[in-house]
């Protein structure tokens, strides 16, 4: 089937590898995957910090951009929850809500929602083992995904592929601090929560992270830098490009 | 006539009224450094945290959802329709022989309740926990007029007598540890020095019963208003709650207008959450349903019984239809168990009554949104406290209604400016392709070449002083795409 | 009434919502009964209701025992003897009559009634004995009301409260409580108000005030004993 691709504008630039790895996962699950290339943002700062004239604005802009049938899938949860639960009540008390909007509601998934829901594809039926993978994972559960019921969703996923460990964290309902502008406005407050998170990665003893949220991946990974724990942190596509032998991702341009 | 001291904390202000702009990261920088405190905290937050869930799951199993759904819809039903159950509740209550009196503010709440005291000729008063008269500052004003007043409540006790002020709605010395409230005891009450929490317990049990036998008055806050019948509720653990609303010949209960419910079916919904999200108990141990002040044939109790009704703002949070929800509100505590943010800064970084995320609503609301405008701002929006709150009140979407005033009245220039820019720069695909080589730009001037930025500058400091930043990446995911010519590979 | 007048005080009320006269609200269209937990299946409700309620208390730390009305004074008397109990506070209720009284005081115990003395109760009474008016099997609860049978004060203020709840009285929720002849029915003409003060108690008196240190019999009693009665 034919899918949107919808990448959020801090994966398009800080992660583009996470992004790309999506897309040939997507593909190989028998998408035909398309990206609008006008896209650029779902709004989530701006509706985060009150900013709703330009919050509103930038939703419309995605939704005529995404317009259409299929499905828009994205890799980030919170981006995910932004279209599904608070677009609509951007519109709601000004003007009549635009049908575009509706539209990209109703259709909007987060990838492994997506893969479980639509694809109706259980983790083994897409693959028999970790392959090139690693085989022990430890896992990062977004905070946004709670405004659309799948908090512990993805780390259920995990747990269901053959072969592989999937470590809880210690306090892993507790915020890993990103929040958007949240983390420089409060900055002691955020690396504190950061710490919290590292620590409790550390202590894990897990090779790897699984974090499917390019904020959350950017403050994990500025802390575990910040304190010399080189731990490599994956989207799961990722994860399941690598277990799949399939590559993404171009080497020397990620950075 | 005393003039008590008042509580002041690490930036020299009173703990609960700093007064003046207020930021939230002066006191939480310090509170943050606290090795004990940061420990205490946490193990008493994420304790009571899981034993929320665990009760709730165990009570209710897969209708913990609905049910909460439910709870936030008997609140918001009671609140929008506030003057008919009041009306109501005043009625039946004068019917069965209380007293009832009405206070539009803070000062003349405790006006009211000093007055009926000096008619009353109290000389002593013993009284239990209650938030609104933490607001009111009822008990200083008690004591200036001559009338010795002793809070009961364990916690509330010991703050009263070291000169601290809670931190947590209904846990409030959660900041405390041991040997704070044994040198208290041994300074204030004599007592030999002791850190077993079971005899300072003892001690405190002992100093307070001598207190309930001779309070003239007893004064207690109220958990719930129920309007079918005119009854106050209040839920306890101690047994202090019901000491003084019983053994004392007057009783005042001092309530905040939005406890109201209409009748005891929605009691029984509420009080079956209520505990299970504070403590994850069943019911607290004691809850008291009082009506009236003792009837004639009864063999004990007040022989007159007192309420004062409290608005003290919350007719203006009730005008707000985009913030009455807040009004929902039953003090269980649980979104503060449940936020990341409290669990770090802890309850006095707040410098208000409420602390936690419904402190971050209403105290602005209360207090005015210039003076408390960090305090909506300090929250990465993870909304556990959304999934905590028993009767559904949508904390993190009333906080972001909160930034959409301060965007409005004084947001500060550059952050505006930012966001502006950082909106025009998506509106466009060419204005998106420049501002991404710009960044990419400013941010390798930052590092000096290299890939991580270790120090930056200006707003970006906040991230950088515990946070490494990598680049973005040379080429973004919508570049690369293009090139492939619109494909993958 | 001190303060505000009534009428200033409604009218900022109802200006807040935006309303200029009085308004009716109209049902409340939720079912609050979903909150109700069914007993588990069983040939016998009973049974199961003092198994359910038996569980339930004892979770929340207090200690329940069953028995047959005419095995009373000789559970209380062994009771109170191995708690090292010498004076007591009866309630005035059928269940505790004059042949328990005497059964107790010929042991050595020494009885007070309703009209104890401050300083004696507080100081001198080991243990309260009362009769509940209901208990919650929801949530393990005993039910006290105030009476011209019972002192406030008399589950509150010794340290050992002992309660007799006849099996009749479980009831299965909060929500009976209100309903027809329950003690927070005020609505049937049989009923004559409410009393007072109705108490729920679930649980010896506790706190985890200093440090989370759980601590039993703070200001109310530390332990409570209750009998079932069939």
């Amino acid at each position: 089937m034919r899918v949107l691709l919808f990448i959020p504008c801090l994966a398009d630039q800080f992660a583009p590898g996470a992004a790309e790895a999506t897309a040939v996962f997507l593909e190989h699950l028998g998408c035909e995957v398309i990206y609008p290339p006008d896209q650029t943002c779902c709004g989530q700062a701006h509706r985060n910090s009150g900013a709703t004239q330009t919050a509103r604005r930038l939703i419309l802009r995605m939704a005529e951009i995404f317009e259409g049938e299929e499905p828009i899938v994205t890799p980030s949860g919170s981006c995910a929850a932004m279209v599904r639960r608070h677009a609509v009540e951007l519109f709601s008390s000004t003007e009549p809500v635009p049908d575009a909007v509706r539209s990209m509601v109703s259709r909007t998934h987060e990838l492994v929602e997506f893969i479980e829901n639509e694809l109706g594809l259980a983790p083994d039926e897409i693959v028999g083992d970790p392959g090139a993978a690693p085989p022990v994972v430890a896992w990062h559960p977004t905070c946004h995904l709670r405004e659309i019921d799948r908090f512990e969703a993805s780390g259920r996923f995990l747990d269901s592929v053959p072969g592989l460990e999937v470590r809880r964290l210690r306090h892993q309902e507790q915020c890993c601090g990103f929040g958007g502008t949240f983390a420089s406005k409060f900055g002691a407050i955020s690396g504190a929560l950061a710490e919290d998170r590292c620590s409790a990665l550390v202590d894990s003893a897990a090779p790897v992270l699984i974090c499917n949220d390019t904020g959350c991946t950017m403050n994990i990974e500025g802390r575990l830098s910040r304190r010399d724990s080189p731990i490599p942190v994956l989207h799961i596509s990722e994860w399941f490009c690598q277990a799949l032998g399939l590559s993404y991702g171009e080497a020397g341009t990620d950075q | 006539m005393n003039q008590p001291e008042i509580p002041t904390s690490v930036d020299g202000k009173p703990i609960l009224f700093p007064g003046g702009k207020f930021d939230i990261r002066t006191r939480a920088e310090v509170f943050l450094q606290d090795e004990v405190l940061q420990v205490a905290v946490r193990e008493a937050t994420t304790l009571k945290d899981q034993a929320r869930r665990d009760a709730l799951e165990k009570a209710f199993g897969d209708d913990v959802a609905e049910i909460r759904k439910l709870a936030g819809a008997i609140k918001q039903h009671t609140i929008d329709h506030l003057d008919h159950y009041l009306e109501q509740w005043i009625d039946r209550a004068e019917a069965v022989g209380t007293r009832v009196h009405l206070a539009t503010t803070a000062q003349e709440a405790n006006r009211i309740v000093v007055e009926i005291a000096r008619e009353e000729g109290v000389r002593l008063c013993v009284k239990s926990k209650s938030m609104v008269t933490e607001e009111t500052q009822l008990v200083p004003q008690l004591e200036a007029a001559g009338i010795e007043t002793v809070e009961t409540d364990l916690g509330e006790f010991i703050l009263q007598i070291d000169h601290d002020a809670p931190s947590h709605i209904v846990m409030p010395m959660i900041h405390k540890d041991r040997s704070s409230v044994a040198r208290a005891f041994e300074r204030v009450l004599g007592a030999r020095y002791t850190e077993e929490p079971e005899e300072l317990t003892a001690i405190a049990r002992d100093h307070l019963r001598g207190k309930y036998r001779e309070a003239d008055l007893g004064i207690s806050g109220g958990n719930f208003l129920v309007a079918e019948s005119g009854s106050v509720v209040i839920c306890t653990n101690e047994g202090n709650g019901r000491f003084c609303t019983s053994a004392p010949k007057t009783h005042i209960a001092v309530v905040g207008i939005e406890k109201l419910i209409t009748g005891f079916d929605d009691l029984s919904v509420l009080l079956h959450l209520l505990a299970r999200s504070a403590t994850g108990q069943p019911l607290t141990c004691y809850t008291q349903i009082l009506t009236g002040p003792k009837q004639p044939q009864e063999l004990d109790g007040p022989e007159q019984m007192h309420v004062v009704l409290v608005d003290a703002g919350r007719t203006k949070i009730l005008a707000d239809p985009e913030f009455r929800s807040a009004l929902r509100c039953i003090r269980c505590g649980a979104c503060l168990n449940a936020c990341p943010v409290y669990r770090k800064v802890t309850g006095h970084a707040y410098g208000s009554v409420y602390s936690g995320p419904i402190g971050a609503v209403i105290t602005p609301l209360l207090s005015g949104i210039d003076k408390n405008s960090t305090l909506p701002e300090a929250s990465s929006l993870c909304g556990a406290c959304n999934e905590a709150c028993p009767v559904d009140i949508d904390l993190s979407g009333l906080l972001v209604g909160l930034r959409r005033k301060i965007r409005k009245q004084r947001g500060s220039w550059p952050e505006r400016m930012a966001l502006r820019l950082l909106g025009f720069a998506f509106s466009h695909t060419i204005s998106y392709r420049i501002a991404s080589k710009l960044q990419r730009f400013f941010l390798l001037c930052i590092s000096g070449g290299s890939r991580t930025i270790h120090s930056a500058p200006g707003p970006f400091a906040g991230w950088t002083r515990d946070r490494d930043l990598n680049l973005p990446a040379r080429i973004s995911f919508r570049d690369r795409w293009a090139r492939k010519g619109g494909r993958i590979r | 009434m001190k303060g505000t007048s009534r009428e200033i005080f409604l009218e900022k009320v109802r200006s807040a919502l935006g309303r200029s006269g009085r308004s009716e609200p109209g049902e409340f269209s939720g079912d609050r009964e979903i909150i109700r937990r069914p007993l588990p299946q069983s040939s016998d409700e009973m049974s199961a209701r003092i198994g359910l309620f038996t569980e339930r208390a004892t979770e929340v730390g207090m200690q329940v025992e069953l028995r047959d009305r005419k095995d009373i004074p000789e559970f209380l008397l062994g009771w109170i003897l191995e708690q090292k109990i010498s004076r007591v506070l009866l309630g005035q209720d059928p269940l505790l009559d004059s042949d328990l009284e005497k059964r107790l005081q010929s042991e050595g115990i020494d009885i007070c009634k309703n009209d104890v003395g401050l300083d004696q109760l507080y100081d001198e009474v080991d243990c309260g004995i009362t009769v509940a008016s209901a208990a919650v099997v929801a949530t393990g609860s005993l039910v006290l009301t105030s009476s011209d049978r019972e002192l406030r004060l008399a589950s509150l203020v010794p340290p050992r409260h002992l309660v007799l709840v006849p099996v009749s009285r479980l009831v299965d929720d909060l929500f009976d409580l209100s309903r027809e002849g329950g003690v927070l029915d005020s609505v049937s003409p049989a009923s004559g108000g409410i009393p007072s003060c109705v108490t729920l108690v679930t649980g010896p008196s506790k706190t985890a005030d200093i440090e989370g240190v759980l601590v039993t019999g703070v200001h109310g009693p530390g332990t409570v004993q209750i009998v079932l009665v069939e």
